[in-house]
Formats: C-alpha cells, structure tokens, sequence
C-alpha cells in the first residue's frame, strides 16, 4: 500500500504559504522521519494528510485513489499534547472505544493498566494520557500513523518500550509509520528513511 | 555552608479518586525531601506519572482540590504558607508550565506575556524576547491555537523571560522544539542560575539537559531513587548507583535504547523497595525494606551499592 502526497499546499488567509508543492510518498511497513525546525509546518503537514486539514492544492492519494470520506480513517495522527486530545468530560475508556472495540492485547503492550480506564484525562500524566492516544490511533483499520513527538514526554524507559512496540506492531499490520521528532538519535535508531520537511517544501 | 533557595521536607501527595473509591488515597509523592541551591540547576528526571509534575505543582500551589498534602516546603529559609505563597508565585517563583493548554485561548499571546499591561517598556521587553526566542514579529498578535507547538512553548518560556524571578521551575520546557531552540532556553537557565538563582528543571530530554545541569534526581514511583551529580550520568552506567537510574540511561537512544520489562507500581508503597518488580538484583531483603545511602552530594535509595 502506497500513500502520496501530491504538490500539498497550504495558507492561512492573509498570511504567506505554510506548506507548497510538497511531495512524499511513503509504503506500508516504512518508518519514515519527518525533520524540520519548530514552525516550519511539521504539524500542518500531517493534519493534512491524516485529513483534519483540507489543503488549499494538492492531493493526497492512497494507492492512487482518494481516501474516502466516510468511515475510518486509513491514515490516522497521534497528536503532540495528549491532553488536548482527549475529551476532558469523559473517562478513559468511552475516549479509548471510539476506535471500536477495546484490544486487550494492545493496551497490555502499550503498558496501559485497566484501572486507567475509569479516570478522567486531568487524573493521569501527560505519559500515561499519550500511550491512551496511541491505542486509539491503532486499529487493524490503521494503515499509516503519523506519530507527532509522541515521546518526548515519556521517560527513556517508556520510550524504548513504545518504539519496540509499535515497530512490533508496524511490522505485524504492515503499517507504516511518519515519525514527526526533534530527536535525531530517536529518528536515527527507529526510522527506515529520513525526509527534512525543509528540502521538500518549495515556499 | 550553602543554604538552599527552596527546600522541600517530607512532603508526601496523594488524591482522592473518582474512580477507585475504596482504595481512596492515592500516593503519589511519598516523603520526599529536596533542595535547590542558588546558583545550580536542579534536573529532576525519571518515570512518566513518577509524581515530577505534581512536585512542581505542590510547590506552586497548583493542586486539584482532591489532593492531600503533608510536609512542608521553604522559601530562602521561611516555611511557605499560602500567604507568602501568593506574593512569591509568579514574582519571586516563575513557573513554566508542561502543557501549551496553560496559555489563555481567548487572549493574544502578546497581551499574555506582558500580563496585560500596556507600558511602553514591558511592551518593549516583551518584543526583544519574542525576538529573542524567534518568535516573529506578528506572533504577539496570534491567539494560542495559530501557534505551531514549539512557538506555544516559546511563548510560555517568554512569560518567565519576562519576570525577575529569584527561582525558575520549568516543567518539561523544550519538547517541540528544535535543538537551535532547545539549546537557547538551557542556556537562559544556565544564565539566570549564574545569578545565584535557582534552576528546578523537570525533563525527559536527559540528553540535552545534562550538559547544563549541575544535580540529578531520579524519580520512581513517588521516590527519588538516587540523588547524583550530573557529571556521573555524563559519564556512564558503571558511575550510576541505582539499577533504575542505569535502567534510564541504558534506555537512550544514544545509549542502547534498551527498554526493560513491566511497568511502574500504580501507587508509591512504603514496603520495601519501589522499583523491587522489575529489578534485576531483587534479593528477599528488598520486599521488606530499602535503606537508603548518603554521601556529600549524592544520595541512593537502595539496598546495595551498584557503583564500579
């Protein structure tokens, strides 16, 4: 399975472009890092390819089709700041079965303890709140993850555990994965490829 | 002898559930003493939900209503109660917090930074700092949500900028931003503690931080497990005293990037030691008790020795 990006731009209205004629293509199973200073528009990329942003030109094709707009998301983003994406009136779990049903197997791999499941988002860390995101994001349905800074708030610890699962589970599902960092020893140690947004972007 | 700028004796944490309420308190600090020295950066580093944040935040006053807190914290010698506490926060403390969701979503992000004043001068300041941090110049006019993750987060670095405080306490200040970033905001800390202030900095990013700290704590499960020099942790596993903290170094990207196995005790315990399930060395003693070293500056809180 093949997911492109084609000649992606983006703006604001009344400001310069963010993002132009940016091209990337990555295959199932590929660990691609995605490097580029604070600002330059790491994020606004993958909102656009995991569809929270419509972008102003370009297409962004799986295997040469559009995605559809209904139904689940093949290409699903791990947020930055887990706090923010959790409804903060709902517990644990109901935020967790939005992707379906609960896989035990994966929330046991990802550390995830069941008593987490009946708290609300501000009774746990910003750690624990991340590794909930990322069960969300997994599903046999997820083809492609774009993992923004997942780790950088985690312990080195925990951050080794979660990177040798999910390259367990990129592996198992044949998912490929875009790892959004600031760490390039991470990026080094996890990633098939490395792409610097930079060189990529014509603005 | 050196006094400290804030000392922290025997505080323990712990919250009244939702959730659970039969087991209804839930340590998360437990009986933790520690103290920052004007002119050192303290790094507080260690297991996600090991209670860093809410050390910060018992500090600052910053609990939910549902926490229990015991102890007591001093400020340059005097015990913090919540009247010397409101004048220090944000005057003499400067707090810069974890999550981005601190800054006002309805308020221009200038307008925040200067604490919504209008004079010339802070409004003056407050520019050479954006401009400092690369920040543009239209940023001060952009609310919270037109802000990429690492400008939020350099624009929560700028409100501490902005005071004159005599201790900074930076919860988790540099994850989203690019090393150019990262390296000048260590080396304002680095700065600001050469003043003969005080730096507690609360991080994962052990590798950037250790070159500018000067102590390292490690967190567990409500514990600090050992309290070490930052040189040590320059310098190798075999410098490390306690398996956790050789755990954590062996975990880095730079150093193995080897994970262990389980997870941390879902609440801090008295018996026994804390980090007993995933260790290594685990002897019978280890269930009952755990003793704790100190030396000058360092202190380990485990039954056995593992330097050298």
């Amino acid at each position: 399975m093949i997911l492109e990006a084609k000649n992606i731009g983006f703006r604001y209205k009344n400001t310069g472009y963010i993002l132009k004629n940016v091209d990337l293509t990555i295959s199932s199973g590929e660990i691609v890092g995605l490097i580029a200073k604070s600002g330059y528009g790491k994020t606004t990329f993958a909102k656009i390819i995991s569809g929270y942003l419509k972008q102003s030109w370009g297409e962004v094709l799986i295997n040469g089709k559009d995605i559809p707009q209904t139904g689940f998301h093949p290409v699903q983003l791990i947020y930055q700041h887990p706090e923010k994406s959790m409804n903060p009136r709902w517990k644990m779990k109901k935020s967790l079965c939005e992707n379906g049903d609960l896989d035990e197997e994966l929330i046991d791999t990802l550390g995830i303890r069941k008593t987490w499941l009946w708290r609300y988002p501000n009774e746990l860390s910003g750690g624990e709140l991340q590794r909930f995101a990322i069960a969300r994001a997994i599903t046999k349905d997820t083809k492609f993850l774009i993992a923004d800074e997942i780790t950088a708030m985690l312990d080195g610890v925990t951050q080794a555990q979660i990177w040798h699962s999910l390259i367990k589970i990129s592996q198992k599902n044949n998912m490929g994965i875009i790892v959004i960092t600031h760490n390039k020893e991470l990026a080094n140690k996890i990633c098939t490829r490395i792409v610097k947004l930079n060189e990529i972007n014509n603005i | 002898m050196k006094k400290p700028l804030l000392e922290v004796k025997n505080l323990s944490v712990s919250f009244k559930m939702n959730a659970d309420k039969k087991t209804n308190n839930n340590l998360v600090i437990n009986d933790l003493s520690i103290k920052a020295y004007p002119g050192e950066i303290l790094t507080i580093v260690g297991s996600s939900g090991s209670g860093k944040s809410i050390l910060a935040q018992a500090i600052l006053g910053l609990l939910p209503n549902n926490a229990i807190v015991e102890g007591q914290i001093f400020y340059d010698g005097m015990l913090i109660d919540e009247n010397l506490l409101s004048n220090l926060r944000g005057n003499e403390i400067a707090f810069i917090p974890q999550s981005i969701s601190y800054l006002d979503p309805l308020v221009k992000v200038g307008k925040q930074v200067r604490n919504y004043s209008d004079k010339i001068e802070t409004i003056k300041k407050q520019r050479e700092i954006f401009k400092d941090y690369d920040l543009c110049e239209n940023a001060e006019k952009l609310y919270p949500f037109q802000l990429s993750g690492g400008m939020a987060r350099r624009v929560l670095i700028s409100t501490a900028v902005m005071e004159n405080p005599k201790i900074i306490i930076a919860d988790e200040p540099t994850p989203g931003l690019d090393m150019e970033s990262a390296k000048k905001t260590m080396d304002y800390f680095k700065n600001f503690a050469a003043e003969a202030k005080a730096v507690i900095l609360i991080t994962h990013d052990i590798e950037l931080a250790i070159n500018y700290s000067d102590k390292l704590a490690i967190f567990y499960a409500g514990h600090i497990v050992e309290l070490t020099n930052a040189n040590y942790f320059k310098k190798g596993a075999k410098y490390l005293r306690h398996p956790y903290t050789k755990a954590l170094y062996e975990s880095l990207p730079s150093n193995g990037f080897k994970p262990i196995e389980g997870l941390q005790p879902e609440t801090s315990s008295n018996k026994g030691c804390a980090f007993k399930d995933r260790c290594k060395y685990k002897q019978e003693i280890c269930d009952e008790r755990v003793n704790v070293y100190e030396y000058d500056d360092e202190m380990v809180k485990c039954n056995y020795d593992f330097r050298g």
